[in-house]
């Protein structure tokens, strides 16, 4: 009753937030501050070591994300990589990107968030974090911490220098890792350039590049991926950004694969959902997995009637 | 659509003038060109019509497509190529623009979270996402125009939000520079109020919202200074705005006293809270419903952020509430007495709130008496037993027999909870004739059907009581005798062990043939119920019962295809076995088999089994565990989901340990499982060996003799995943085993010691808290000295398994075939690749199979089994 000082539980709020329950706004206003001092100490390329499960598209699926752990192990059990995308059209968009960003502060060599084109400003004003921050919290302050957040997410990652990640894809104005290097990426996503390509261009069976349907970013050929993959000493190339029915698909003589992690995306696609594990020695397991069935979304908090009265 | 450009190009000349903004046009409308021709592709699979026109190719560039008069359509042929850092695009896009179709794509607008954004992109960002893309017409259109409005306000919102605040700092500047000394200080405070007065009343009714839904937005722009003197004093103006308004503004009320509090500490806090609860106050009475909800609720939920004294506020403005002449305002303060009560205490409820109670229980509102039956409980666990027999239970036996059936319903709802709170002498015949009358209310069918529902929760309160009321229970089971009802027969079944448990084993007779009659109703829901408590009634009735009358039960319960009951049955069998004579047992192994291959797709069916495989291995003899479970536990140790795999892996020890009176049969399972587990390539593998290994530290003779140096060895692991599962698991045995077997063990503790200089973080931290023995050790250790030490530990019982005995092991649980099965699992797909993964892979386990030279007594076996497999 009396009113807590606030104080700086990374452990409670991860309990809470695993059980769908937001942290207060306070809250997150002192975990964003931690999560910035962590990420801005990350390269735009972040260096990661193997053994490591690599994950798609979220969505604000948290229900999802939680059978996600279930299947790939917990973190920090088993090391992750989210490549982008934790915001938008689910309806726990709040919840979602907490819990990555407490996991991330609270075990930031386990887990690693790299930026996709979601977690821009202006694209989740328009796709659902902003109105669900204005509702779950009756302000949009939270929305802030978040979107100040997204300014110093990594771009990309790369494993063990041999497998290139990011939520997108190559940009015509990229040629090395370096160039990714180079980028100020403290800012809001771009709407062209060499940032805004690698969270928004997509593989297409195409040669060389090719505007994208989707306005922004490219469409790019398998030549495109060798060239890069030859320049860069890369033998693979992993992205997210594109429902695949199948959860994860492989193009290119399987130099580039796309993985997708949000199982019947927007509640409605009746899509499988997929995570990369690879362990120790860059041996590849895919891992499918479905939506969390209705009695594991139901409303936390609140106990589940009792199966019978004793 | 060149007339379409022209005119798009004339407006943007209009407004725009710096060239940066016209290449941003240029790409602007190269988007929409791309969006049209993805809209129109879609029109056109319809419906082939044949006003579409072929205009131009388009190509775009990553540096400026410089001039007005190309404006983004060009063909690709000039572009440079990628060798010069540029690039071309070799499609040639067909443009077609349907018939009255603009966007008007001339807006920008300046994000002002982010001094490097685009102006641009607020419009590129509702253009580009798919959904617009392949939105129907009208709907694009919607989003298009919602966006460009919302930004357009929010942006103006911004900047004149800006605006005031920079206004209210430039006074402040003007006042310090002045020489007056005294005056500034009320004037200035009087200047930012006046400022933000202004400002709200010039805004129109959707700025005022956006505003009030961004208060804290605003609180954060300006100096603290002008928090409390000249905000705080205008939040009285939005109190008197319109519904929407009041409502955003209640939403603001707790953030902003954290808030506030924050910045400008007690003194703030006070003034925040003088101010909101007037008006918070006025707000529980407006004239809109939402409104007093929502204040409600803020009235409910602000006692988080007060501290202890303003409990006083939110209590008096509940007691006015209980006095108001509507009768939702009193049901509300019901509601909140009834929350506010533990934090009350003892007198302050006994002096405050039970008045109050007592005076609403004879309210003439039905629903008004009907919510205090409903919220007597807090206050009842508050105040003194004398004070609830003279008061609150007096109050519940009239409403018990108000004459309105809804108060009576409600009683009935409630009364095993207010027999829980009841002294002893209450519980007896007083609650027992109450309760009666419920059941045999003369009136209501309602009143009687909800008392019938409660029937358990009220019996099991009454346990205590030398008897329960004879008449209660002759109600019970000649009702349950008698009914064909679906809903009757339920609440029976789930009612149904709480009379067992009341009346004891030496009562069953009573019960066995409704039991009997309800086990049998065609109905899932009492099938599923009954499943689920079964073992309940087992652990109370004891073996002879449970063999001569439940066994028949729960074998029928698991041979239904309805997985919701077989799993109700199952989740515990394990406790009812233990009922069972070892004899009897036998017969439930097909049961447990059977599910085993119904669960292959469903990884929540496999963890009720996975869960329970070690219990069932204590349950059942060697034979049927080497022949049964032990190929269910390789299975699910090999299965995709990490939950399944981790959970399954801890049943081995109870396995092993059925094999005591065969060593050399647990030598070879043991074997196996290090071959497959310990030396295995994949980092999780090893982690499954961990779990298995901390299981075992429990038997301590089992963990020396098979895991005790080969998992101590992992602090060499190269994967620091499993040093950490490593660190997790003698973290467990020494934090939450205080008796553990390994506490003072040297070996163990030296494995501590040396996790505690681990290289990962993580790991270390796992480790950081523990008090190894002998305490004060500072030599230093080393680790292949360690690791020499552990070699010298390993007993050679498990070298005497011959290659055949090994073999044997591994073609029982048909281990081949399972691990064939996970690699596909993992690998399928269509890919072009796939033959080469699962070639790839099916090479690699079958090393793990049939390596017979390992060396499994190595302490360093996983680096070895590195070299070679390289």
């Amino acid at each position: 009753m009396a009113s807590k000082q606030q104080t700086f539980d990374i452990n409670q709020w991860i309990e809470q937030l695993k059980k769908c329950e937001y942290i207060k706004e306070s809250e997150v206003k002192a975990l964003c501050n931690r999560a910035k001092e962590i990420l801005i100490q990350e390269s735009n390329v972040q260096n990661i070591e193997s053994p490591v499960t690599i994950c798609g598209d979220i969505h604000g699926q948290f229900h999802d994300l939680i059978e996600l752990f279930q299947v790939g192990g917990e973190c920090p059990d088993t090391n992750y990589l989210f490549m982008g995308d934790f915001v938008d059209r689910g309806n726990s968009s709040v919840e979602t990107f907490l819990l990555l960003l407490a996991l991330k502060v609270r075990y930031p060599e386990r887990i690693t968030l790299i930026r996709g084109n979601h977690e821009s400003r202006q694209i989740t004003q328009v796709y659902g974090f902003y109105d669900e921050c204005l509702r779950k919290y009756g302000s949009v302050n939270v929305w802030r911490y978040c979107t100040e957040i997204f300014d110093y997410l990594a771009l990309a990652a790369i494993i063990d220098n041999k497998i290139f990640c990011v939520h997108g894809g190559l940009s015509p104005s990229i040629q090395t890792l370096d160039e990714i290097r180079a980028i100020d990426r403290k800012q809001e996503v771009p709407h062209d350039g060499a940032m805004c390509d690698l969270m928004w261009s997509d593989p297409d069976e195409i040669t060389g590049w090719s505007v994208s349907p989707r306005g922004a970013g490219y469409l790019f050929g398998g030549d495109i991926v060798d060239k890069f993959n030859h320049q860069n000493s890369i033998e693979l190339i992993c992205r997210a950004h594109q429902l695949v029915m199948e959860g994860y698909k492989s193009m290119f003589n399987d130099t580039l694969v796309t993985v997708w992690s949000a199982p019947n995306y927007c509640y409605r696609c009746g899509n499988v959902a997929a995570i990369l594990e690879l362990d120790e020695n860059l041996t590849k397991f895919y891992k499918i997995f479905e939506a969390a069935p209705q009695e594991a979304r139901g409303p936390t908090g609140r106990k589940p009637a009792p199966d019978y009265f004793l | 659509m060149e007339f379409l450009l022209g005119k798009k190009f004339k407006k943007n000349k209009g407004t725009e003038s710096s060239g940066k903004a016209s290449t941003k046009e240029d790409e602007k409308i190269r988007k929409q060109l791309e969006k049209e021709v993805k809209k129109q592709e879609k029109i056109n699979t319809k419906n082939k019509s044949e006003n579409l026109k072929q205009i131009s190719q388009v190509s775009t560039t990553s540096s400026q497509s410089n001039s007005l008069n190309t404006s983004g359509v060009e063909t690709s042929d000039n572009i440079p190529d990628s060798e010069g850092g540029k690039y071309h695009v070799s499609e040639i896009i067909k443009v077609i623009i349907p018939q009255n179709k603009t966007y008007d794509l001339q807006i920008e607008f300046l994000d002002n979270n982010s001094k490097n954004s685009s102006s641009m992109w607020a419009i590129d960002g509702m253009l580009i996402d798919e959904e617009l893309l392949y939105a129907e017409d009208q709907e694009a259109d919607r989003i298009y125009q919602e966006l460009k409005a919302r930004s357009f306000r929010r942006r103006k919102m911004e900047e004149s939000e800006n605006r005031l605040s920079n206004a209210m700092m430039h006074d402040q500047e003007i006042e310090e520079e002045d020489d007056k000394p005294n005056e500034p200080k009320l004037s200035q405070s009087n200047q930012s109020f006046e400022k933000i007065k202004a400002f709200i009343k010039k805004s129109n009714q959707q700025e005022k919202l956006e505003f009030t839904q961004g208060l804290l937005n605003f609180a954060n722009k300006i100096d603290k200074k002008f928090l409390t003197e000249g905000l705080l004093p205008n939040l009285e103006i939005l109190a008197k705005e319109n519904q929407d308004i009041k409502k955003a503004l209640l939403d603001q009320f707790i953030p902003l006293i954290s808030y506030i509090r924050e910045q400008c500490g007690q003194d703030g806090y006070d003034k925040t809270v003088k101010t909101i609860f007037p008006l918070l106050d006025e707000l529980l009475y407006d004239g809109k419903e939402q409104t007093r909800d929502k204040a409600i609720q803020v009235l409910l939920d602000i006692r988080n952020v007060l501290q202890q004294k303003e409990n006083d506020y939110v209590m008096n403005l509940t007691l006015k509430l209980a006095h108001d002449d509507n009768e939702t305002n009193r049901t509300s303060a019901l509601k909140i007495l009834n929350e506010l009560a533990p934090d009350m205490g003892q007198t302050l409820c006994e002096s405050y709130i039970v008045p109050e109670i007592k005076s609403l229980g004879i309210d003439e509102s039905v629903v008004v008496r009907q919510t205090v039956a409903k919220n007597l409980l807090n206050t009842s666990k508050i105040i003194s037993l004398d004070y609830f027999t003279q008061h609150i239970f007096p109050l519940y036996d009239r409403l018990a027999q108000d004459k309105d059936e809804k108060v009576r319903k409600t009683c009935a709802e409630v009364v095993a909870d207010i027999a829980a709170v009841s002294p002893l002498d209450k519980k007896g015949e007083a609650l027992s004739d109450l309760y009666y009358r419920f059941l045999k209310d003369p009136t209501s069918k309602i009143v009687r059907g909800t008392a019938f529902q409660n029937i358990g929760p009220f019996i099991a309160e009454l346990k205590e009581m030398k008897t329960v009321d004879p008449r209660i229970i002759d109600f019970y089971v000649s009702t349950t005798e008698n009914s064909s009802n679906k809903d009757v027969c339920y609440y029976s079944s789930f009612n149904f062990p709480a009379f067992i448990y009341t009346m004891g084993k030496d009562n069953w007779e009573i019960f066995r043939k409704i039991y009997i009659k309800l086990s049998k109703f065609n109905d899932g829901r009492i099938k599923k119920t009954l499943a689920h408590s079964i073992h309940e009634l087992a652990r109370i009735l004891g073996p002879e019962i449970t063999e001569e009358d439940l066994v028949p039960v729960m074998e029928k319960f698991l041979s239904y295809n309805v997985n919701e009951i077989k799993i109700g049955a199952l989740k515990n069998l394990h406790i009812f076995l233990a009922e069972v004579n070892p004899e009897n047992r036998g017969v439930f192994i097909k049961y447990i088999m059977q599910t085993y291959d119904d669960f292959q797709n469903d990884w929540r069916g496999k963890m009720v089994l996975a869960q329970n495989l070690g219990k069932f291995a204590q349950l059942f003899d060697q034979e049927t565990v080497y022949n049964s479970f032990l190929q269910m536990f390789f299975k699910f140790c090999y299965d995709q989901v990490a939950k399944v795999s981790e959970t399954a892996s801890t049943s081995l020890v109870y396995i092993l340990e059925k094999f005591q009176g065969d060593l050399h049969k647990q030598d070879s399972i043991v074997k196996v499982v290090k071959k497959n587990f310990l030396h295995a390539k994949t980092f999780k593998r090893r982690q499954l060996f961990v779990l298995m290994c901390g299981e075992a530290m429990s038997k301590k003779e089992l963990f020396e003799r098979h895991f005790k140096s080969d998992m101590l060895a992992m602090v060499n692991d190269k994967v620091s995943n499993v040093r950490m599962s490593l660190a997790k698991v003698l973290r467990h045995h020494f934090i939450n085993q205080i008796n553990g077997a390994f506490v003072f063990d040297i070996e163990v503790n030296d494995a501590v010691r040396i996790l505690k200089k681990d290289k990962a973080l993580d790991v270390r931290q796992h480790v950081s808290d523990i008090q190894t023995f002998p305490m004060n050790e500072d030599k230093e250790l080393v680790m292949t000295e360690y690791l020499d030490r552990l070699s010298t530990l390993n007993n050679i019982m498990a070298d005497s398994v011959s290659d055949q005995e090994e073999q044997e092991v591994e073609k029982q649980v048909h281990l081949s075939q399972i691990i064939q099965d996970s690699n596909n699992q993992a690998h399928s797909n269509d890919s072009p690749n796939r033959v080469l993964q699962t070639s790839d892979t099916s090479s690699h386990s079958s090393s793990e199979v049939s390596d017979l030279n390992l060396s499994i007594n190595s302490s360093n076996s996983n680096e070895e089994t590195q070299l070679k497999q390289e």
